[in-house]
């Protein structure tokens, strides 16, 4: 089991934007002044953003449901989060009804933990990178999605990690706590399913998705 | 410029300071009331419109909805000295219990407050009883509950179940949203609407209303 701390994230206003647009909006670009906010913003984010994680590798076949993890060997299982104060502080300013400044940096948390997971993955696979040797490794997958249900899944991820020592906890609906955090694990193996965990908006069941890409 | 046209300006520009001055001038002056409030009701109409045609982006509209309600606090004491009730209806609002997503419901929750609707925030992880109790107590006409996850949105077929059962379905109009939420789920549960944003859940909130 390994824990990491201070995740190294950078944080792109696109992705940003993406989370303020409305469909209709894709091809509009924002006014100076709301990119001017969402920088000014951001600063104030990443000094209370604190990306960290929390992950471990596991025999596959011991794993279930095992239509996810059949044709794997090893699975790596991992929960990162950016940490609760950014997130208290976004219901701070909703609650005082600065709206405007709530959506941003909400918008900005959202896409923060998107980038802490995707570091994160990167950082285990770096770390691993002996014994992945000449296998093959799947995108991250995440409960809720690839047909992983939500319960099931998040049992088994909060069951094989202490994740108290992130912070992170499950409540009985299966929600984290804090709410910007990512569980998610990706398979290791000579042969293993390729397409699996493959994230495209073109292929999400989702299709009324507001946070849908454009193709 | 006209005063509509200023009101326009300054809630499409998002101006608070701006809102509120013309607010306080329209009592200053002796202006009739309600037509100083239709005419921030339409600018906040707009701001909504131009959200859903892709003009505006959402922080551009909770600016607005943020400069609609700082008017409203200086017409607020006006209108509950009056006699006459502006209120377009009560509604309770809420995340269900065991669910502690909370921004997309504060989104709705201030439109639906900027448009004129009288309501009811009962916050995150509210149990169903306390959604019932509130909206009996308020007289409300639509209960909104909100679920961001599959394993809290059947919290949302309880509620529904728990006014049939209680024989008080037919008091209330019950709108449904969260990202989980589908038409066909609406329908399952006997709901009465669903809306994909902020906007759209005003425009359905009005047309359930007969507004």
């Amino acid at each position: 089991m390994r824990i990491l701390e201070n995740i190294a994230i950078t944080l792109d206003n696109e992705e940003i934007i993406r989370f303020l647009q409305s469909k209709k909006s894709m091809n509009k670009k924002p006014t100076q002044k709301m990119v001017d906010d969402i920088n000014h913003m951001k600063e104030k984010a990443l000094e209370l953003i604190q990306p960290m994680g929390v992950y471990d590798l596991f025999d596959s076949k011991e794993l279930q449901p095992q239509f996810l993890f059949r044709k794997s060997e090893k699975t790596v299982i991992a929960v990162c989060t950016i940490g609760k104060e950014l997130e208290d502080k976004i219901s701070s300013i909703m609650d005082e009804g600065e709206l405007a400044k709530g959506v941003i940096l909400d918008a900005i948390a959202s896409h923060a933990a998107e980038e802490t997971a995707e570091q994160f993955n990167q950082i285990i696979l770096e770390e691993i990178k002996k014994q992945i040797k000449d296998k093959e490794v799947t995108c991250r997958f995440s409960p809720g999605y690839c047909q992983w249900v939500l319960e099931e899944g998040q049992q088994l991820i909060f069951n094989s990690l202490p994740t108290e020592f992130i912070d992170v906890t499950l409540s009985v609906s299966m929600m984290m706590k804090p709410v910007k955090s990512v569980s998610f694990a990706f398979n290791i193996g000579t042969e293993v399913d390729r397409d699996l965990g493959v994230r495209d908006c073109e292929t999400c069941d989702m299709i009324n998705c507001a946070y849908r890409r454009k193709k | 410029m006209s005063f509509p046209e200023k009101c326009k300006d300054a809630i499409l520009a998002g101006d608070i300071d701006l809102s509120k001055n013309l607010a306080q001038k329209a009592v200053t002056d002796n202006l009739d009331i309600n037509a100083a409030i239709d005419a921030f009701s339409l600018a906040i109409r707009e701001a909504g419109d131009l959200f859903e045609e892709g003009e505006f982006f959402l922080p551009e509209l909770m600016r607005s909805a943020e400069a609609m309600k700082a008017a409203m606090t200086i017409f607020d004491p006006i209108i509950s000295e009056g006699k006459e009730d502006r209120s377009l209806g009560r509604i309770v609002i809420g995340t269900i219990e065991g669910d502690i997503h909370d921004i997309g419901k504060t989104l709705v929750a201030s439109m639906l407050s900027a448009e004129g609707f009288d309501v009811h925030d009962l916050g995150a992880d509210v149990p169903i009883s306390t959604f019932i109790d509130k909206a009996l107590e308020v007289n409300a006409d639509i209960i909104c509950i909100s679920a961001l996850l599959t394993t809290t949105m059947v919290g949302q077929k309880r509620l529904i179940d728990t006014l049939e059962e209680k024989n008080i379905r037919d008091k209330f109009k019950v709108l449904i949203g969260g990202a989980p939420v589908s038409k066909k789920w609406t329908e399952e549960i006997g709901a009465d609407g669903t809306a994909e944003n902020a906007i759209s859940a005003v425009k359905l909130a009005r047309n359930l209303l007969g507004l």
